[in-house]
């Protein structure tokens, strides 16, 4: 009942597509969704191993020159590289999918590609992503930076407050670079997180939910 | 699309369910208990990835993780063993690093309860 009330949230975000970039152990499925002022993507899929997935996803932009831009690919996600030490974990993990794009009435093949590299101790969390976008006669280029920061230390059957900012760029948007703090939780194998952004439209909220199941 | 969404989430939802029905264990608390410390245990989704794995197992009934001590600990079924070099292999495709093993003597709850103490 857990699992289908995590999708049924999803959903309930209005969310138009999906797209997947996470990698998890062997046999684990995950959801990404994310819920933006400038996009929106979900991810859905299963890791065959501990070192890559397969799922599906989409992007969905809603700013830029007037006409949206949305993709829905299949996706495979590679961790190309993990350090594990005794108190920390960094990840670069890369993904490309191909799937179907329309941009102002025209439908043809989409492509994407990512790259995330991350760092993070119980206290500390560092990411980097950069995700490219490609339908027929458009491209989207989004850059995320986001530091978080653990306000106390909480074990995995507790609710784990973080606090994070998040500075973002999406060539073509118009809107500049978008950023603002957000409040992550976390519970064992579900993570939520809201958003106050700020851009040169103004103050926005965003959301975010991430589960593996 | 809406319906490729649709038979997307039914089919992994129907896996999920498989899963929880092969993995519906009579917990036995006679087996032996067998105590991880794994590198790059940081995070909540990590701790889930490795509960998760290990749950996954035939030979395990309980799986407990604490993120303040890097520590799996395992309850294993009556009669049942978990190889050293096969949990190696396991923690490693999970993703991480197996630091230490250990078979301690107490019961499963009571490190539970030690290791829950330690970390407040």
């Amino acid at each position: 009942m857990k699992k289908y009330l995590k999708l049924l949230f999803v959903l309930f975000l209005g969310i138009k597509s999906l797209h997947a970039q996470m990698v998890s152990a062997p046999g684990i499925n995950f959801l990404k969704a994310e819920y933006g002022h400038t996009f929106s993507y979900t991810e859905i899929g299963r890791s065959f191993t501990g070192f890559r997935s397969v799922g599906f996803g989409g992007y969905s932009f809603n700013t830029g020159e007037g006409k949206s831009i949305e993709a829905e690919v299949a996706i495979v996600n590679q961790l190309l590289k993990r350090w594990n030490t005794e108190d920390s974990q960094a990840n670069i993990v890369i993904g490309g999918g191909v799937g179907r794009g329309r941009t102002g009435g025209r439908e043809g093949w989409a492509g994407t590609a990512s790259v995330l590299a991350d760092w993070e101790n119980r206290r500390w969390h560092i990411m980097l992503q950069e995700q490219a976008v490609f339908v027929p006669s458009a491209s989207r280029l989004v850059s995320t930076l986001m530091g978080g920061w653990a306000p106390y230390l909480a074990e995995y059957d507790e609710w784990a407050p973080w606090i994070y900012y998040t500075v973002q760029h999406e060539n073509g948007a118009g809107v500049g670079f978008v950023h603002g703090p957000s409040l992550v939780l976390m519970h064992q194998d579900l993570l939520l997180e809201l958003r106050v952004m700020h851009s040169s439209h103004g103050y926005h909220a965003e959301a975010g939910i991430r589960s593996l199941f | 699309m809406k319906k490729l969404f649709a038979l997307i989430i039914t089919s992994l939802c129907l896996i999920c369910q498989a899963d929880e029905k092969t993995n519906t264990n009579t917990p036995s608390q006679t087996g032996a208990v067998v105590q991880l410390t794994v590198d790059g245990l940081v995070c909540n989704f990590c701790a889930t990835n490795i509960s998760k794995t290990f749950s996954k197992l035939p030979e395990v009934s309980e799986v407990y993780v604490n993120l303040a001590a890097k520590a799996v600990l395992l309850q294993l079924k009556e009669g049942k063993k978990l190889p050293e070099d096969q949990t190696k292999q396991i923690v490693t495709e999970a993703g991480f690093n197996l630091r230490g093993i250990s078979y301690p003597k107490d019961s499963f709850n009571s490190i539970k309860e030690n290791l829950k103490k330690s970390a407040k």
